[in-house]
């Protein structure tokens, strides 16, 4: 599986390229008020309305960006059965890898994980912690 | 590469098979049509024998049998050999129905089941049908293979016409031609031979050239010919060359399996060829395609912009650049109007299907319903359309079922034994306003009123204020039905609440109007499109929102004397038009839409209030500015949202921002207006003006049922506080207010009056200004901060603390001498 990692809140992710449809520089994402605390705004990508998520809110954590920062992103493809795209704020976009095998989370990092941490991949002297794209989503279909 | 073409021919034939459908049925759906006259016959005749002609064509086989049946009964109709009945009518759309059902399963019609519908003509087939005419004949299916499909669409693309041929060839007649060979050499002379079949066997054209055919043909004494063709000729001299007669030879429109841009042929022989589909319905696009148009055509208008200001500067020193620029800027703006319009279709695909809903509705009831259609060409959004299919549908049932009355009932009377239901649609003032009328019994206003008062739905004090219009509306609140029995149509008490609260939430409105034993008309109206709307934007600490115009009532700069921003129960109130509405800023409703404590926010005094109406009720959004006014295109709300209920959808603006929509009808239901709008009439309808001829006045209660008044010029804020806030401190009670302590008084305790102790957990705290120790005054309800020339009359209650009592709609106010008490608690 090739995945392009990304830093987001402090710490290198990964997810399935097959599923990145696009990084996206200097977003300036509208705050949405009332909306769920991981939400970090609405952006318009090429006439569609992204919804923007924090990945510190997305692991309970508290954000470290202000709402409406300027911000990278990494768009990924409309997985959601209304057609909705997503994106998550990065603070910065690193490289396609290779990592072969994910393994998965040991238990008690699940926990810390959020629940949307898919596994774990080494490559180099690297970890990268593989994004749970769907779990991300089912997170606001319940 | 075959396969997926003869898809999309399939395709073709779907739209085109639909439309023959539809036709058939509002043929036997209008009320002034079924009295079979030739006009009639010949229509449904022509629908339904095109459409087997093409079913044919592709070896649909289900399809064929069903369209034969109808066939043959209409062909019947048309020789009068056959009279229209109920019964028959009741055939013939059974027969309708099933056609769509396999003309929706195309591709898998294996678990469609045609033969109860089949039997359904087995009385009329029973009687001799016509000899077909050879040229009517069904094609042998199978005839046309996708390759032929493929060959046929090669020659049409290069102008040549396309023909089926069906010929009996008896050599011992010599009826036409002397040697079979002849018909072959001469079709080959002016076209080509794309598929043959002889006697009802195919015979591959491709693998067997013409003199093997015509070999094959020598054998043969008697057969019958098909003959798939293709020729540059028109039908006339296509017939001369060939030495066959006309009416053996069928014109096939290329439009079948070819989307072309020639004109469909006019029929020379109506009967007998196939017909072209109505072009208004041929076109089939997904709305996913049209949406990402419509994103392409708004993107190109962004681009637009941004162009146009950064050539701005310089657009003086290029000749010819300015009017370049005024054709780019025309051009997008045309084009993005074109692409709106293809989401626009005529409300005449929606009433269209009533007829048929109604009519089987009034049979199942032992009634007998007719539809009327009035402007059925106002063109509404697609997604309207289907939005509005329940609701109009849940209206024209009731009506059916509740509305028009038995025959027998009408008859005595003395109306038509037949109801007439009128469904009605014309635009007004960038609305569709529809109306669902019919002629029967109107709604019984007494029953709905006893029914709400049974319910706990409305109180009888408020009955009694009510006309009958407005008790109709009654209709409207949830839990109500009038029906005295359930039937499985309606009367389960779940319908009009519903039906309006989907109209509101298209941006429309939902009324009745019913005059008893007259009928009952159903007012809906709603935008044209959902898809694009008028809305204001404003910008709220520092984001922008959009509102959608139908919702706006009138932005106002509070400070004026009658438009004060002002603070009661702690929470925003605007003084509008005389009387108060709540006020919130968009931090406020995020607050409450969160169920958190609404923030403390300073209200700027440069700000806007933007006052909005939504379900009868009417607040003001607290805005830092208002922007502009915009028509812009929703999108829908993305899912990551849907438990915000404060906003209807995003939008992007011209600057490429994206921004939500509020949804005016969600906050009020938020924001539980309803309380509100009971308790305190928000616009004064007596017209008590400006204020500039009355005194400001809050009206509140305490424990008991008295209604306390103070002036309002006394008071300087109004706080919610818990009764364990309040804490005793000698013989005087305190409470902690942002960090001031302020003495608290109870009203009962000077005034004559009972008291009680309070049990409400939340109380009030009126703040009044006379001396340097604030006093506040408990209550347990405020209702109301309310412009009058009071009246106060000194004579009828009188004590040391209170002014006077005075009535303000009917109610006995009992003025407090706030002075006095405070002077009195301070000790003076």
């Amino acid at each position: 599986m090739r995945v392009l990692s990304f830093v987001a809140a402090g710490e290198l992710y990964a997810a399935d390229i097959e599923c990145v449809q696009a990084v996206m520089r200097r977003l300036e994402p509208t705050p949405v008020r009332a909306a769920d605390s991981t939400i970090a705004g609405i952006v318009n990508i090429r006439g569609k309305v992204v919804t923007l998520l924090d990945m510190d809110a997305l692991l309970g954590r508290a954000c470290r960006e202000q709402p409406g920062a300027v911000s990278d992103a990494v768009v990924f493809k409309d997985i959601t059965e209304s057609g909705d795209q997503m994106g998550l704020l990065i603070s910065a976009a690193c490289e396609i890898v290779d990592p072969g095998s994910v393994q998965p989370l040991p238990p008690e990092a699940e926990l810390a994980g959020g629940g949307i941490i898919g596994g774990i991949a080494e490559h180099g002297s690297k970890l990268y912690r593989i994004l749970d794209i769907r779990a991300i989503i089912a997170r606001f279909t319940s | 590469m075959k396969k997926i073409d003869t898809g999309l021919f399939l395709d073709d034939f779907e739209s085109e098979a639909k439309a023959h459908i539809e036709k058939i049925e509002a043929a036997f759906l209008d009320p002034a049509a079924p009295t079979a006259t030739p006009g009639f016959v010949n229509t449904v005749f022509r629908a339904v024998h095109s459409l087997k002609g093409t079913a044919g064509f592709f070896s649909l086989k289900k399809i064929v049998a069903v369209a034969h049946e109808l066939e043959n009964v209409f062909s019947q109709l048309k020789e009068g050999r056959l009279r229209l009945s109920d019964e028959l009518t009741d055939a013939v759309l059974a027969g309708v129905d099933c056609l769509r059902v396999l003309v929706d399963n195309l591709t898998n019609d294996d678990a469609v089941d045609i033969d109860g519908v089949l039997a359904l003509f087995r009385d009329y087939s029973a009687k001799p049908a016509p000899q077909p005419k050879d040229g009517e004949q069904a094609m042998t299916p199978g005839l046309v293979s996708p390759e032929v499909v493929q060959s046929l669409k090669d020659a049409a693309r290069f102008g040549h016409k396309l023909y089926y041929i069906r010929v009996g060839y008896d050599r011992s007649l010599g009826k036409y031609y002397k040697h079979p060979e002849g018909i072959i050499a001469n079709i080959l002379s002016v076209g080509t031979i794309a598929a043959l079949a002889v006697d009802g066997n195919i015979t591959d054209v491709r693998e067997r050239p013409a003199e093997q055919l015509v070999k094959a043909l020598t054998a043969l004494d008697t057969a019958t010919l098909e003959f798939c063709s293709a020729s540059v000729l028109e039908h006339e001299l296509f017939s001369i060359a060939i030495e066959i007669d006309k009416k053996f030879i069928r014109h096939i429109p290329k439009e079948t399996f070819h989307e072309g841009e020639a004109k469909p042929e006019r029929p020379e022989q109506p009967a007998a060829n196939i017909a072209p589909a109505e072009r208004d319905f041929s076109l089939r696009l997904g709305i996913s395609t049209i949406n990402g148009l419509m994103d392409l055509a708004n993107e190109m208008i962004l681009t637009r912009n941004r162009l146009f200001s950064s050539v701005a500067e310089n657009a003086r020193h290029i000749a010819g650049l300015a009017p370049i620029l005024h054709d780019v800027a025309r051009l997008t703006n045309e084009m993005q109007e074109k692409v709106m319009q293809t989401r626009m279709q005529p409300v005449g695909t929606l009433f269209g299907k009533f007829p048929r809903i109604v009519r089987d509705t009034a049979k199942s009831l032992g009634k007998d319903v007719q539809v009327e259609i009035v402007g059925d060409d106002v063109m509404l959004d697609k997604y309207l359309l289907d939005a509005l299919a329940d609701p109009i549908t849940q209206i024209v049932k009731n009506s059916v079922d509740h509305g028009i009355e038995p025959p027998a009932r009408r008859k005595a009377l003395g109306k038509s034994e037949k109801g007439t239901i009128t469904l009605s649609a014309l635009m007004r003032d960038g609305f569709a306003v529809m109306e669902i009328s019919d002629d029967g019994a109107g709604i019984d206003v007494s029953a709905l009123r006893k029914k709400a008062l049974a319910a706990g739905i409305i109180t009888q004090e408020k009955l009694d204020t009510m006309s009958d219009e407005e008790s109709a509306r009654l209709i409207f609140e949830p839990g109500i039905s009038t029906a005295t029995r359930v039937t499985n149509l309606s009367g389960r008490g779940v319908g009009m609440d519903i039906v309006k609260t989907n109209i509101e939430r298209l941006g429309g409105r939902a009324d009745i109007s019913s005059f008893p034993g007259t009928g009952t008309t159903m007012r809906l109206q709603t935008p044209l499109s959902l898809s694009v709307i008028g809305a204001l934007i404003v910008a709220a600490n520092g984001i922008r929102y959009a509102v959608p115009e139908t919702a706006v009532e009138r932005i106002v700069r509070p400070g004026s004397h009658s438009h004060r921003l002002d603070t009661l129960n702690g929470s925003l109130v605007l003084s509008f038009d005389g009387g108060i509405i709540p006020a919130f800023t968009v931090e406020g409703i995020a607050a409450a839409a969160l169920s958190r404590p609404a923030p403390y926010l300073a209200v700027p005094d440069t700000c806007k209030c933007v006052v909005l109406k939504a379900s009868g009720r009417t607040f003001a959004l607290v805005a830092d500015s208002v922007l502009e006014t915009i028509r812009t295109l929703i999108k829908p709300l993305p899912f990551f949202f849907k438990d915000c209920p404060i906003y209807s959808g995003v939008t992007v603006l011209g600057d490429g921002r994206a921004i939500t929509i509020l949804d005016a009808e969600g906050i009020a239901r938020l924001m539980s207006l309803d309380a509100f709008a009971q308790e305190a009439p928000a616009v004064s309808a007596e017209g008590d003006g400006d204020g500039g001829h009355g005194r400001q006045a809050l009206i509140f209660k305490c424990s008991g049922a008295e209604y306390y008044a103070l002036w309002a010029e006394n008071i300087s804020r109004i706080e919610v506080i818990s009764p364990r806030d309040i804490q005793q401190i000698g013989k005087a009670r305190y409470v902690n207010v942002g960090g001031k302590t302020i003495r608290v008084v109870r009203p009962e305790n000077y005034a004559p009056v009972q008291k009680r102790a309070h049990n409400a957990e939340k109380l009030y705290l009126i703040t009044v200004n006379h001396s340097s120790a604030p006093l506040g005054f408990l209550s347990s309800k405020v209702l109301d901060l309310v412009t009058d020339s009071f009246h106060v009359e000194t004579d009828r209650l009188k004590g040391d603390f209170v002014l006077g009592t005075g009535v303000y709609r009917e109610k006995v106010l009992v003025f407090l001498d706030s002075r006095a008490i405070a002077e009195k608690a301070a000790g003076i």
